[in-house]
């Protein structure tokens, strides 16, 4: 998988130090360059395009505001994803609170008992995987789906799996991020890929 | 932490260690053990290619690219919070 990695360098550190001194300059600079990254894990986390534009404004309106409390003793790059998963995770909550002012017999409970959470034990019979080819997302179905199986996740397990497995973080740096411990990480990202792989199988030829 | 030899280890083990620790640089004792189990259980091997295959189609669904339309509402949204402040 090709990933952006992403260092805090020494001219990322002088952009940060510049940035908390009023320079908008060196803060344009920061935004131009995660902009792109903000975007595309809010997207990845949420499958909708108006709601990862609203999650990467609100993102750096924080960054924006918050810049005096990042220290340094973590890259730049992690504290932006604490920032980006926490807003993942309030617009999450508002959402939730928002269905269930529309409907008090909102299905909320029942998706928590169908969810992954009760799901982990290893699947039995695994069909061979059929290779698909490059275009396979011209496939409006397969992209439904996919979308589907992600967003019945619970949240915690869905950007732990992106984290890890779509945007090429370390488990370590996916468990800081989320601050938990890294055993908790991979727990999390372990239910994550059973219920996917169950949820994927009809894709998958024997 | 007791290592499992590999005449014992289980099926379960297997779907548990590599869904936790797939695609990592993992050598240890129970590791290895693993590996070699997944040459010899044609299961325990077609669980891992469904996993790989299930992920590899999450890394490979096209995000959408940030479009100049919403970096300027981003950028006009940061300008107003400067002005603000």
């Amino acid at each position: 998988m090709k990933t952006e990695q992403i260092h805090t360098s020494d001219n990322e550190l002088d952009l940060v130090k510049k940035a908390k001194q009023g320079d908008q300059r060196a803060f344009t600079a920061l935004v131009k360059k995660y902009e792109s990254t903000v975007y595309s894990f809010a997207f990845k986390v949420c499958r909708d395009e108006e709601k990862a534009e609203e999650t990467l404004q609100d993102t750096f309106v924080n960054v924006y505001r918050k810049l005096d409390q990042f220290n340094g003793k973590a890259k730049f790059s992690t504290w932006l994803y604490q920032i980006v998963t926490n807003n993942c995770l309030m617009k999450r909550r508002l959402s939730k609170l928002d269905q269930a002012s529309v409907s008090i017999d909102s299905s909320e409970q029942s998706l928590d008992e169908s969810s992954p959470e009760s799901s982990i034990e290893p699947i039995h019979t695994i069909p061979i995987v059929k290779e698909t080819p490059g275009d396979q997302f011209a496939n409006k179905e397969l992209k439904e789906h996919l979308d589907k199986a992600i967003l019945e996740l619970p949240m915690d397990q869905r950007i732990v799996f992106i984290l890890r497995d779509v945007e090429g973080r370390s488990s370590e740096e996916a468990a800081k991020i989320l601050k938990i411990s890294v055993s908790a990480a991979k727990s999390r990202l372990r239910r994550a890929r059973i219920y996917l792989r169950e949820q994927m199988q009809e894709y998958m030829n024997a | 932490m007791k290592t499992k030899s590999v005449t014992t280890i289980r099926c379960k083990d297997v779907a548990k260690h590599i869904c936790e620790n797939l695609d990592e640089q993992v050598n240890s004792p129970v590791c290895r053990a693993i590996k070699k189990h997944l040459q010899e259980c044609p299961k325990c091997n077609a669980d891992l290619v469904s996993l790989k295959s299930t992920i590899g189609l999450y890394r490979r669904y096209p995000a959408p690219k940030l479009s100049s339309v919403c970096h300027k509402n981003l950028m006009t949204k940061l300008s107003v919070i400067n002005k603000k402040k």
